[in-house]
């Protein structure tokens, strides 16, 4: 492709260049390029040459180092060496005992953790804290079933499973023989007469058993099948776990035997092992800023950018900002409330508000929404709308008064998605980018006890490499996205900038976001801006008018190695949707050591908490700070709204209207450039959101040892009092005999030098 | 000015022999044949003469302490030396107080008729290159020195910098570009 033979060109240049050919002899072998060229080359001369020191510092210099090398030399004499010592038989066994000790606790814990998951033939079905919901028949819920585990002193193996989650398709028909059967489809509730579990047993169990039923009324019975175990549960009602609930108890009494019946096939046991995996994270550190909250200074930066780069950016005239906040009768903010604002039958913005019922309009955004007096703005939200007169002149905050509750009724929803620059240019801070992430989802899983957490993922690099984007949809269960993203890996790119633009588009409407009771929230990872050369492609500035629409916040990350435009994308980006810019900081600028430093951007300087300053910005570890920002917007909206900034107009109510097509934003390129073709702006319309797919299944399958047990405690003694053995014996070795150290007679006298 | 020719690789080899059979009489070689590209390279890093004393007496007392040792050169010897002198100027930057992004501003503006091809033999010119190049980020000033300043190959500057070769192609490119804004003014936007 023509960019990357440009790179090329200019490397083969540097590298004949060292070698003495001169620039236009190889200039002149591209001469497509030939001007730019010459423009980098010039450049790098200018670095060569500005190395060039007298010769007369040099050659002083030169003269100076020699005794202070020799100084530093016999200013550190060598250690004294280590004499052997006798060890004492006491230390001799304290280090036995210690070691038997170790390893044996070791053992105990790695075995039982392999056990960890094992329930025994008995197993219990239980039910779990959340409500029953009805099945349809068209929805495939994801089923919970708990399956608890008793001491079975007669197997030592798995003989079900553990599941956090299943796939289930209840279709029950009546059947007059009593046998279990697939049978009729959409009864509310779901009655299971028979689980399939596919895992082998251990032969201690063949032959089945009576499994202890719960709750009261039902009744459970286990035959083995070949390898596997059928459980046949009678009249036993389970409870969904919901995505989108509504909480109609669905009582089941006792039914018929053998009327109906379902077939539950459960994932395999490895997948079923405790899903938040345990990640070391190297800690990063980063700051943020908020420039929506430091307005004047944003406009400054903002200003001084676009007068100082020639960097192409697209930019969205963000001057003369409205922000309007969305509360409901008791001041609680609405989330997800609809902001429609039109000059006459014109409808110029659609925005929908974030956890803290807040969404800003730009007036100057569009040339035919500039200077004008007034907008009429709608604000419409569960059947409940008024509208009222916005004028700019009168204040920059408008607070409206949404009749309803906007107290979330059920546990709130939260769908983040980190969107991931996987290109090589990450590749120095990707895997502890990565890292982070994981840890950050583990920390966010634990949330999951009061909020329905789904986490998203997509990937990219850029043309002419093995994907421009990977998107993966969002899951509710952690370990599967934390697998996924432990697969990922950087490389490609090649030149600076990347299809960050294709891959914003994806992730704003390429997965299946959350209805409007949902908080919604990207993080951008990333160190280039996007391509804004390429043909027939997607415009961030137009994607972040989308994800405003859709109540969707970016939150970008700037990795090491951001550029000023790079900077000024990812700050609009973060503008706009009401997000924060975060960049990663280190000691003195210099990546590698985190530190709270990043003089390249223009964020201002840290604060010291030690010195008592106050900065432009804190520094904090990158999944403190991450957690912190979803754990604030969730908070939020419990919390009354900040109407202090803000007037109360007079609404009136109005009618709902339908969901309409919103406009679009022309943005402004701030260098001369041909004009992108603009895509056509879905309009973003709420609903409720498709379930999550099936959790895929697959055969369960785990060994077996069938070892009695005695055997095993007879190995597992041994194996302690032996690895303890090796232990103290390698301890007590080197004091006897501590590796000898040699001489370093390569001392190197001043006046050798000269 | 004089042009510095660095040694050639395989001239090193008869001396990395003689580090490793311990002959102390290398070392004023390795001083002569390195110390003024280590030199060049640790001041255009860091800016203060002093500093880079400090930074090359680093390099050379480090030699010294792990000939016959585990860590010590074993088959490039350039790409050591350059290794140590960088971990030293990171070390030295990091004690080192900071330029004063405001005392950049009177070295930011050129007049708009200059073109960098027209500032070579002008020695004020060539301390805003300077001056230019320490507002860079450290990995844009680090591959701007070695591949231009001491011309290390593509290669080499990967293994030192421990990035990948297409890594250090994307990152020269927009380094060049990013020294050239802030070399030259800016046109006027039409935004």
């Amino acid at each position: 492709m023509a960019k990357t033979d440009i790179f090329d060109a200019f490397n083969d240049c540097i590298d004949r260049m060292n070698a003495g050919e001169s620039m236009d002899d190889c200039v002149r072998d591209y001469p497509l390029f030939a001007e730019r060229l010459r423009q980098l080359l010039g450049t790098g001369e200018l670095v060569y040459r500005a190395q060039q020191y007298p010769a007369s510092e040099v050659e002083a210099d030169k003269q100076q180092v020699v005794p202070g090398v020799s100084r530093k030399r016999l200013l550190a004499p060598p250690p004294p060496p280590r004499r052997p010592s006798r060890v004492r038989p006491f230390i001799w066994v304290m280090t036995l005992a210690t070691s038997i000790l170790v390893v044996g606790m070791a053992m105990v814990v790695l075995l039982s953790l392999n056990n960890s998951s094992a329930p025994s033939v008995s197993a219990l079905i239980s039910t779990n804290s959340i409500a029953d919901v009805s099945l349809q028949a068209t929805q495939t819920a994801a089923l919970q079933i708990a399956l608890a585990q008793t001491a079975d002193a007669h197997t030592s193996r798995p003989t079900a499973t553990m599941a956090p989650s299943g796939t289930a398709t209840a279709t029950t028909t009546p059947n007059p023989t009593g046998t279990p059967a697939p049978t009729r489809t959409g009864e509310p509730g779901i009655v299971a007469t028979s689980v399939s579990l596919l895992t082998p047993l251990p032969t201690a169990i063949s032959g089945g058993g009576v499994l202890s039923p719960t709750p009261p009324g039902s009744s459970m019975e286990a035959t083995a099948v070949g390898n596997d175990v059928a459980l046949t549960a009678t009249a036993l009602s389970l409870p969904l776990n919901p995505i989108e609930s509504t909480p109609t108890p669905a009582a089941l009494g006792p039914l018929p035997t053998g009327i109906l019946g379902a077939t539950l096939v459960l994932p395999s046991p490895t997948a079923l092992l405790p899903t938040v995996t345990s990640v070391q994270v190297l800690p990063l550190d980063a700051g943020e800023i908020d420039d929506n909250a430091r307005w004047d200074t944003y406009l400054q930066y903002r200003n001084n950018y676009l007068q100082s780069f020639a960097y192409t950016v697209h930019d969205v005239d963000v001057t003369g900002r409205q922000i309007i906040t969305v509360t409901d009768p008791q001041g609680l903010p609405v989330l997800g409330a609809r902001v429609m604002v039109f000059n006459g039958q014109s409808l110029l913005s659609e925005s929908r508000t974030d956890a803290e019922g807040q969404t800003l309009f730009f007036p100057n955004a569009r040339p035919e929404s500039r200077g004008l007096q007034s907008y009429q703005v709608y604000v419409e939200k569960d059947g409940q709308a008024v509208t009222f007169s916005l004028n700019p002149s009168a204040s920059s905050g408008w607070n409206v008064v949404l009749g309803g509750s906007g107290q979330q009724q059920n546990m709130p929803k939260l769908d983040v998605l980190f969107l991931l620059d996987a290109t090589g240019s990450m590749g120095d801070e990707i895997a502890q980018l990565r890292n982070n992430i994981l840890g950050i989802s583990a920390q966010i899983a634990q949330l999951s006890g009061s909020v329905y957490v789904r986490y998203g993922l997509v990937n990219y690099r850029d043309r002419g490499d093995a994907y421009v984007v990977q998107p993966h949809d969002f899951v509710s269960d952690v370990g599967t996205f934390q697998a996924i993203l432990s697969q990922v890996q950087a490389d490609g790119g090649g030149d600076y900038p990347e299809s960050l633009n294709e891959s914003l588009h994806d992730a704003v409407e390429g997965v299946s976001w959350r209805g409007d009771d949902t908080v919604k929230l990207i993080f951008l990872v990333a160190d280039a801006p996007p391509h804004l050369d390429y043909p027939n492609d997607f415009d961030y500035a137009q994607e972040m008018v989308v994800a405003a629409q859709r109540g969707i916040k970016i939150h970008p990350i700037a990795s090491s190695g951001l550029t000023p435009d790079g900077e000024y994308i990812f700050r609009q980006l973060a503008e706009y949707t009401l997000g924060h810019f975060l960049f990663l900081t280190y000691q003195n600028g210099v990546p590698g050591t985190p530190g709270d430093s990043r003089p390249e951007l223009h964020v201002g300087t840290p604060s010291s908490p030690a010195n008592q300053e106050q900065g432009d910005y804190t520094v904090e570890h990158l999944d403190e700070l991450v957690l912190r920002l979803i754990t604030d917007e969730l908070a939020a909206l419990k919390k009354p709204a900040d109407t202090s900034l803000g007037i109360f107009p007079t609404v009136t109510p109005a009618a709902i209207l339908p969901p309409a097509l919103p406009p679009t934003i022309t943005p402004t390129p701030t260098a001369t450039s041909t004009p992108l073709p603009l895509p056509t702006v879905v309009g973003a319309s709420g609903g409720v959101r498709p379930l999550d797919p099936p959790v895929s299944t697959g055969s369960a399958s785990f060994s077996q040892n069938g070892l009695p047990i005695p055997f095993m405690l007879l190995m597992l003694i041994l194996s302690t009092i032996l690895g303890g053995l090796v232990v103290a014996l390698v301890i007590n070795l080197r004091r006897m005999f501590p590796p000898e150290k040699r001489k370093n007679d390569f001392i190197v006298e001043p006046d050798d030098w000269i | 000015m004089f042009l510095i020719i660095l040694p050639d690789v395989a001239e090193d080899d008869d001396l990395i022999v003689r580090l490793r059979q311990r002959d102390k009489s290398v070392i004023p070689i390795i001083y002569e044949r390195y110390f003024t590209p280590l030199y060049q390279y640790a001041r255009l890093k860091v800016g203060d003469r002093a500093l880079a004393q400090d930074i090359v007496s680093e390099v050379f007392l480090t030699l010294i302490q792990t000939i016959g040792k585990q860590n010590a050169p074993r088959d490039n010897l350039r790409a050591w030396l350059f290794t140590v002198a960088r971990h030293a100027a990171y070390r030295t930057y990091r004690s080192a107080p900071q330029l004063p992004l405001e005392d950049v501003e009177e070295w930011m503006s050129a007049p708009a008729e200059s073109d960098p091809g027209n500032l070579l033999s002008d020695t004020f010119q060539l301390e805003r290159v300077r001056y230019a190049l320490r507002m860079l980020t450290a990995d844009h000033q680090e591959v701007l020195i070695l591949r231009f300043g001491q011309r290390l190959s593509l290669q080499e500057t990967a293994d030192l910098m421990g990035k990948t070769t297409s890594a250090i192609k994307s990152l020269q490119f927009r380094a060049v570009e990013t020294l050239r804004s802030i070399l030259i003014e800016p046109e006027a936007s039409n935004g």
